[in-house]
């Protein structure tokens, strides 16, 4: 005990991979307590608690902004934005995955507005919150009417989750570090898109120069609207045709 | 200085919601879930296109995550309509049903250890045995239509 409190003291305050280390072992604990499938209270209530841990701390030792409020507001907006992202990959029922999701975006769309990308933000919002939240809540009531199933709260036998936590923790948590690590890489235009004029620039930028991109990607909505429709057509034929014979 | 201390900052939560995301695609068998965490892969990284296109002050950045969205959008279309097909087909959203697609040679996905509290909490409607079972009659199914 005197050993982790000594290494947290002087490790952590000398390179940042002691306490990333040490946030992503809380936050591997916490996900993996919640991952178990069953249901009981206080494992799910110990895992919720470990996750809030690391991350605290995690946001806590982040370099420090001039701003103290922008700070502030970051590492609430970061909070809700992870933390429900851990509701969606953990809640036991497909309709409770959507609406942490939902919420999740929602605090993407606020990181984007403090970054000064205002068209990001109501986009994400319109496009991710509106509309694409709402079709598979759509196809949540159309497919599983019961609502609760065994395969949503058991995984792949019992290695599996620990496998994938100790994998994409590991992931996130040696780009963090390297992130952390290195020093500043040299811009000369740090922070200079404007804030006022910011629809116009992005609108000359996004219909000046990359004016192709964007009617191909325009095609390509349509042809996948087209798609969708030709399999929903084409599984209809089949069901009439099996029920038929 | 403090520009670089942001960004930081929002690649560190890009790469937090990335590997979250990369989790639950592990993790959950819901195809609806799986998508859901596929998406929350695709946000992970737009917050660190921001991030880089306001430290550049660059507007590639974000032209590029408005193009993310749009072939998210159309993904999102084409995938529920392939899930709502699949699902109709089996009653189930669960991908284990559609192992049969696996490589060859590749053992089997048995279930196995169902949670206590699921296999109590269901109830199935029984009727007492009474009597002894009549003999089969063979007429009776032929002249029986498709049940």
């Amino acid at each position: 005990m005197s050993g982790l409190l000594a290494w947290l003291s002087v490790d952590s305050a000398t390179t940042p991979g002691g306490w990333v280390t040490f946030c992503g072992a809380f936050v591997a604990a916490g996900l993996g307590l919640l991952l178990l499938p069953n249901t009981r209270f206080w494992l799910r209530a110990t895992g919720w608690v470990c996750g809030v841990v690391g991350l605290t701390l995690l946001l806590t030792n982040l370099p420090r902004l001039e701003q103290q409020g922008i700070q502030v507001v970051f590492a609430v907006l970061a909070a809700i934005t992870v933390l429900s992202a851990a509701a969606t990959i953990t809640s036991h029922r497909p309709l409770y995955a959507a609406l942490w999701f939902a919420l999740s975006l929602i605090g993407v769309a606020s990181l984007f507005l403090l970054q000064g990308a205002q068209f990001l933000g109501v986009a994400t919002i319109a496009v991710y919150a509106g509309a694409v939240v709402v079709m598979f809540l759509f196809v949540v009531m159309l497919a599983n009417p019961q609502g609760d199933a065994n395969y949503d709260k058991q995984s792949w036998g019992w290695y599996v989750p620990p496998l994938a936590v100790t994998t994409g923790l590991l992931l996130a948590g040696l780009v963090s570090w390297s992130v952390l690590l290195i020093g500043p890489v040299a811009s000369t235009a740090a922070g200079t898109l404007p804030e006022e004029t910011h629809m116009a620039g992005f609108g000359a930028a996004l219909f000046g120069k990359r004016l192709i991109s964007v009617e191909v990607t325009g095609t390509l909505l349509l042809v996948a609207l087209v798609v969708a429709v030709a399999i929903m057509i084409h599984g209809k034929q089949m069901q009439e045709g099996s029920h038929n014979e | 200085m403090s520009e670089w201390a942001l960004l930081q900052n929002y690649l560190v939560v890009g790469a937090l919601l990335f590997g979250l995301g990369l989790i639950g695609l592990l993790v959950r068998r819901n195809l609806i879930v799986m998508f859901l965490c596929a998406e929350m892969m695709l946000q992970g990284v737009s917050l660190s296109l921001v991030a880089w296109g306001r430290y550049h002050g660059d507007w590639g950045g974000q032209v590029f995550v408005i193009f993310m969205i749009a072939v998210a959008a159309c993904e999102a279309a084409i995938a529920l309509a392939l899930i709502l097909m699949l699902a109709k087909q089996t009653g189930s959203l669960d991908v284990a049903v559609w192992q049969d697609l696996r490589e060859e040679g590749q053992a089997p996905f048995v279930d196995r250890g169902l949670p206590e509290s699921a296999v109590g909490k269901q109830s199935w409607p029984s009727l007492t045995p009474a009597g002894v079972e009549p003999p089969a009659d063979e007429d009776e199914f032929v002249h029986r239509s498709q049940v």
